[in-house]
């Protein structure tokens, strides 16, 4: 049993690490900001608690069985040795194997009764937590559409659409409806919540909450296809009069700064291939397959969560989204390289 | 004792294994084939590894690029794939094909000619899964294939390749099952009752009718899917009524018992070698096979826990949470009744102990993980995350892969005569378990700390480089542990002690025949006792007085001239017949060589191709089972009827083709229940029923033609009856008016067919219609076929062929009484419910 | 080898008789009798999840009486009549195995792993597996407390 010391310990050094409080956990259930993943972190502390003990007995009687002094039944009582058909017991056939001390009863209570018991507790622990996870009332709805490899948002309420971000107001339930445009991806933010599919089938609902401003990162948990791997999203809590501040902005078509680098910027956007695939709210661009780019400026990453949003990486990823995203379906621009920088600080004026 | 050798000589001619090259195509004896099916598992194996260790190499850093994503993508499919389908699986099946017959005290299996055609048949299944490669379309979509990303919108030809070679291999495996049950409960020794099973053999027992359902579900549903693909049906297709759900459903309901599937044999071995090690009887066999029993049950009742994030209704997740919960108990009966056995017993740490000690901390732990994701808001946290990836680890390395090396290493000495290397045999063990643990325990971690599965690359803000640089060197100690595996197996073979007969001590049969055994097992067939034969003193002998100790003369070095082998009664193991079995022949290699033919035209959409290997297929099939005069001919001749009183013939539940036939029956119901499942699965998120523009079915002629069916069906029942009579003439007319009051079913339903204002790419309730009608058109054809051929043989055969007529005509029957209750139930299903419902 | 086993007259063997053993009585029931909690199982988990499912999907939630949804009620009722027969069933295993193992044979204790003969068995595994079934039902019925008004 040295050696199950030694992984004990060694999943203590891993544990400690993973509490390690230098990081900042933007994708981590073990670091709620929300009440749901906060119960459900309880309720992992929980389970890991009843398990650990759990396997620690079973290990140790592992143990003893193994190494304790050499012991059958015959010690105590010479009768009980291995048994044979009462048919045949006559013709005087009879296993000389002594039998081990240890007999149903033993099995019966430690492999029945008491995991009987406990098992019972965590049904019971495990319904209530999903009752009391119930989504709540509100008033809020986001909708999200799931697409390879990316996530429409819409604020049907607000009219708004936008795209691998949500903002969300600290501290208020918000009802997040689900579904799918192509195949099937999964919503998860761990910080603030368990994954639920999006489905080309049904609406799925669950629901996003966050007790305390931040971001938090989101990933698609389903496999769906070559860049499953890079279907992020940001999940973005803002304080009520900032979240209220965005909305409105929102609300509003992009101003763009009327210098000539982003007019020119314009024109390359409706003279190349750009607008058959994305819209710009009050414009000619109403292209859906991909994210709708009406405040591109103010996002806080391109490509699903790939990279920052700034004119660099804009740049990059316009002239060869492949390369950071292969497979994805964006087609390279081929746009000079003049073009390209005024390109991107029009989509960057677009806030 | 001149004429003992003499007679074992001929003996040994019967049982010799065909040689030179055609000859190894046409083997069908179960130690051959058995051993083949391990060797090809095992070549799957290494080759599953070695992709595993290629996605490790990506992932040991962040943004890395060793791999691209479709590349990994493919690699993750192909991996799972194999490890689930092409080497777990097949490598039991081949373990209990070897070692069944010698653990009860038989010949050789049940169908040995199943045998050979299951082997081809996953063979070919392997390579065309592999063959892939040669053509740049590797499957991409997971070991789960979930739709839609497995329609045809989707995905080409690389799907096509991940069906077909898994349609084949399914099917290899439903052949294994029935081979298995059929073998369990008509070839025990004398004195094998069902309460004296080895636990292996009861686990396998259990296992086979698992598959028979399990895999016949997922037969059925890549079949679906198939046709979705090839044909434009719409079962997963959203627009057109179809669900996606649906493909969950099915392919979980067989994805949950597969895991027991590979796991109740794996407890099993531990059974077997556990008392070995302990050198005393199991403890709590009654609760073994009570947790065995309860475990195959409850399996089937667990599907939904993989679909916990799904969306579906709270209330009816937690039924499965409540079911998924308690299957931990039946493993920890098991679990702690091993630990009651060991209780103070001094075992010696030789690798199959060492294997099965690892095996329970690994087990353990893998359980305990899966207890907790049965817990709903947890598991939508962990869910699709590298906790699961972990947890299963845990659970099929540490609960298959750890008892398969226990029973390989426990085994070796009795399949090859050799022994092997404790010292390699240990360094394997600690590579490997602590190889494991450095590769698998931080992937809980890494899932806590967000870390989705099937991901090529992660970001390196996400700070999970160590665990992952951890994780891939543990799978680098893993893949050394291989190879020395490797390296003591040909050190072993080539240099190792010879091993005597039973060099564990052991207590089960198959350590009573030299080691390696020959190809037929035993000479005198054991007599049993008890549950330990071996640790009872004289077990394998029968008093010489007895009629049971006559027999066994009687047998001995018996049948000579042909393979054959003693057949029991399925709960007591009294004698009751001798069995024929079949000695080397081409006929199943061509059937597989048809089957073959028949998935690569569909691959290629050279339906001709197609065509032509179901007609090699059906060729074989008749070939193969009807029977041959030569071998009627020396049945007939035979003198053991009368010195034995013992036929060689038999029918009714005697006969292993009876009981050959219940499996197939078995599988027709699984398979026809999982269709009726689609159907009223996709009815009820329909909102209109049929379809606006389709008529509701026409109900009269619904009516006509399935209560045809039933008449048939009766007819059928009726004309066995007067066969049993003696009336052979009216049996006859039975099997003539049936066949063409069925044949009226035929015609009258594909009159509806041609009534109908939709097709079968119109709608999923079209789908579902033609689908499900068509199924059991060709179900009547097939109870059609073998109608007529009884029909051939009634009142024209050899009256000493009596018994294997009435087997023929039984088998009709049984096959037309379940074709009308089917036809009842698709009737209700097609007819009525469009009406009610 | 060519020494008759039988008796000279029974040259022309009958099959139907079986001079080396009987077959145990009662067997074929017990056999149904191994599977009763399963089969037990088996429905009631196939009739609470479709109405589960169908019930929510249908608005059957809707429809209340002494507070508890028509699916609470269904899932109620159908639970006691599961478990009512699963207790039935285990009732007759407890009684065949007494029958089948003599009255010295308690349900732990030493000599339960003593062999006798398939029907004593078939009983005990039962007796076993028909007591888990039971409790699995009992168990599958607890979540419908918590969810007694709503899906």
């Amino acid at each position: 049993m040295m050696r199950s010391t030694g992984y004990a310990l060694f999943g203590l050094v891993l544990w400690l690490s993973v509490s390690g409080c230098h990081r900042d956990h933007e994708q981590s259930m073990l670091h709620p900001a929300a009440e749901a993943s906060a119960h459900i972190a309880w309720l992992w502390w929980i389970l890991f608690g009843i398990c650990t003990a759990v396997f620690g007995s079973v290990m140790a009687l592992l143990w003893v069985a193994i190494r304790r002094p050499s012991l059958t039944s015959a010690d105590g009582d010479t009768a009980k040795v291995a048994n044979v058909d009462a048919a045949t017991v006559g013709s005087g056939r009879r296993d000389t194997r002594p039998l081990s001390p240890l007999g149903n009863g033993f099995v019966i209570a430690s492999g029945i009764v008491f995991p009987a018991i406990v098992l019972l507790g965590i049904l019971i622990l495990s319904v209530n937590s999903q009752f009391v996870l119930t989504p709540p009332e509100t008033t809020r709805t986001v909708r999200v559409v799931g697409h390879m490899w990316w996530w429409e948002v819409r604020y049907p309420d607000e009219q708004i659409v936008t795209a691998n971000e949500i903002y969300i107001p600290v501290g208020e339930p918000v009802r997040i409806e689900l579904t799918s445009a192509d195949v099937i991806h999964s919503l998860w933010v761990p910080n603030l919540q368990g994954k639920m599919d999006l489905l080309p089938d049904q609406t799925n609902v669950t629901w996003l909450q966050a007790d305390r401003p931040g971001r938090f990162r989101g990933i698609c948990a389903e496999y769906c296809g070559v860049q499953h791997a890079k279907m992020g999203l940001l999940v973005v809590a803002l304080p009520r009069d900032e979240y209220d501040e965005w909305i409105a902005q929102h609300q509003q078509p992009p101003i763009a700064e009327e210098i000539e680098l982003v007019s020119r910027g314009r024109e390359v956007f409706f003279a190349s291939t750009c607008h058959n695939c994305h819209a710009i709210e009050g414009t000619s661009a109403v292209g859906v397959r991909g994210p709708d780019l009406t405040h591109m400026g103010s996002r806080q990453t391109i490509g699903a969560g790939l990279l920052p949003n700034n004119r660099g990486n804009l740049i990059g990823w316009i002239s060869n989204p492949q390369a950071l995203k292969p497979g994805n379906l964006m087609p390279r621009t081929h746009v000079a390289p003049d073009d390209l920088h005024a390109l991107a600080a029009y989509l960057e004026s677009l806030k | 004792m001149s004429s003992d050798s003499s007679s074992e000589m001929r003996l040994q001619q019967t049982w010799a294994p065909a040689r030179g090259f055609p000859g190894v195509l046409a083997e069908v004896n179960n130690q051959i084939i058995g051993k083949r099916f391990m060797i090809t598992a095992f070549v799957f194996f290494m080759l599953g590894g070695v992709l595993a260790l290629l996605m490790r190499i990506q992932l040991a850093a962040s943004d890395n690029h060793f791999l691209g994503p479709q590349t990994y993508n493919e690699l993750f499919t192909m991996h799972g794939s194999t490890m689930m389908f092409l080497f777990a699986v097949p490598f039991l099946e081949g373990l209990a094909l070897y070692l069944l017959p010698m653990m009860i005290g038989a010949r050789d299996v049940a169908f040995p000619r199943l045998t050979a055609y299951g082997y081809w048949l996953y063979l070919f299944g392997g390579v065309l899964f592999y063959a892939s490669f040669l053509f740049g379309a590797v499957p991409d979509i997971g070991w789960f294939g979930y739709t839609p990303l497995s329609t045809s919108r989707f995905t080409g030809l690389s799907t096509d390749f991940w069906l077909l070679g898994l349609s084949l291999v399914e099917v290899a495996g439903l052949t294994a099952a029935i081979e298995i049950v059929v073998t369990i409960l008509k070839f025990r020794a004398p004195g094998m009752t069902i309460g004296r099973l080895p636990l292996f053999i009861l686990s396998l027992l259990v296992v086979g009718v698992m598959i028979l359902i399990a895999f016949t579900v997922l037969l059925t549903a890549t079949v679906l899917l198939e046709l979705d693909r090839a044909t434009n049906t719409a079962f997963f297709d959203v627009e057109r009524g179809g669900n996606n759900l649906l493909w969950q459903h099915l392919f979980w309901f067989f994805g949950h018992p597969e895991v027991y599937i590979m796991f109740l044999p794996a407890t099993g071995i531990i059974s077997m070698v556990i008392p070995v090690f302990a050198r005393r009887p199991v403890v709590g066999y009654v609760l073994i096979a009570a947790a065995i029993l309860v475990t195959g049950f409850v399996s089937f009742g667990l599907w939904v826990h993989h679909m916990f994030a799904a969306g579906l209704p709270a209330l009816s997740m937690t039924f499965f949470t409540a079911a998924s919960l308690m299957i931990a108990i039946a493993s920890g009966v098991q679990v702690f009744a091993w630990i009651a056995t060991l209780w103070g017993s001094r075992p010696e740490l030789k690798p199959p102990f060492l294997f099965a000690l690892g095996f329970m901390f690994l087990f353990v732990l893998g359980g305990l993980t899966g207890v907790m994701v049965a817990v709903v808001p947890f598991d939508q946290q962990v869910h699709d995350t590298y906790f699961i990836v972990a947890h299963f680890h845990y659970v099929l390395i540490g609960g298959v892969l750890f008892p398969i090396f226990s029973g390989v290493y426990y085994w070796l000495p009795k399949m090859t005569g050799r022994l092997f290397s404790d010292s390699l045999g240990r360094l394997n063990f600690w590579l490997t378990f602590i190889g494991f643990n450095l590769t698998f325990f931080p992937m809980h971690i890494m899932g806590f700390l967000g870390m989705p599965r099937r991901v090529y690359t992660y970001p390196r803000h996400l700070e999970l480089d160590g665990y992952n640089l951890l994780s891939t060197f543990g799978a680098g100690l893993m893949s050394i542990g291989a190879v020395v595996f490797l390296y003591d197996l040909v050190r072993g073979l080539t240099r190792g002690e010879a091993a005597s007969d039973n060099p564990w001590d052991g207590d089960s049969l198959e350590w009573s025949v030299s080691s390696p055994p020959p190809n037929f097992g035993f000479i005198r067939f054991p007599v049993v006792t008890g549950r330990h034969p071996l640790w009872q003193a004289d077990v394998t002998e029968a008093p010489d007085d007895s009629a049971l100790g006559r027999l066994r003369e009687a047998l001995a070095f018996e049948p000579q001239t042909w393979r054959g082998t003693m057949v029991t009664d399925a709960t007591d193991a009294t004698p009751q017949a001798i069995q024929y079995l079949a000695s080397p022949t081409f006929v199943p290699m061509w059937a597989a060589v048809g089957t073959l033919a028949a998935a690569v035209g569909v691959l290629a959409q050279a339906y001709i191709l197609s065509a032509a290997g179901l007609a090699v297929l059906i060729i074989s099939v008749f070939i193969w089972l009807l029977p041959r005069e030569s071998v009627m001919r020396r049945l007939r001749e035979s003198e053991l009827p009368a010195s034995t009183g013992l036929p060689v013939l038999s029918s009714g539940s005697v006969a292993t083709g009876w009981w050959g036939m219940v499996g197939f029956l078995t599988l027709l119901g699984s398979s026809f229940a999982a269709l009726i499942y689609s159907y009223f699965y996709i009815r009820l998120f329909s909102p209109q029923w049929p379809p606006s523009g389709s008529d509701l079915p026409n109900l009269p002629l619904g009516s006509a033609a399935y209560a045809c069916l039933v008449v048939a069906g009766v007819i059928h029942c009726w004309g066995m009856s007067r066969f049993r009579a003696a009336a052979e003439s009216s049996a006859r007319a039975a099997l003539v008016i049936g066949s063409a009051v069925a044949v009226g079913f035929l015609a009258l339903q594909g009159w509806d067919w041609s009534r109908q204002n939709f097709t079968h790419q119109s709608h999923a309730y079209g789908s579902l219609y033609f689908v499900i009608s068509g199924t059991l058109s060709l179900l009547v054809v097939l109870g059609l076929a073998f109608s007529l051929t009884c029909l051939k043989r009634i009142g024209r055969t050899d009256r000493r062929d009596l018994a294997n007529v009435t087997l023929h005509l039984e088998m009709t029957q049984m096959l037309w009484a379940t074709i009308s209750v089917i036809g009842v139930l698709v009737f209700l299903t097609l007819y009525a419910t469009p009406y009610l419902l | 080898m060519t020494s008759k086993l039988l008796s000279p007259e029974s040259t022309a063997p009958e099959f139907e008789q079986n001079p080396y053993g009987d077959r145990t009585p009662v067997v074929g029931s017990l056999w149904l009798l191994l599977f009763g909690g399963a089969i037990c199982w088996t429905i009631h988990l196939l009739f609470v999840v479709a109405v589960s499912e169908w019930g929510c999907f249908s608005g059957m939630g809707e429809f209340r009486f002494l507070g508890a949804t028509a699916i609470a009620w269904s899932v109620i009722v159908a639970s006691l009549i599961a478990a009512t027969v699963a207790g039935w069933v285990m009732f007759l295993s407890l009684r065949s195995n007494w029958r089948q193992c003599g009255s010295d044979s308690g349900s732990d204790g030493e000599d339960f792993d003593k062999e006798r003969g398939s029907g004593c068995y078939l009983a005990q595994v039962a007796v076993w597996s028909n007591g888990l079934f039971l409790f699995i039902i009992v168990a599958q019925t607890i979540p419908i407390l918590f969810y007694l008004s709503e899906c």
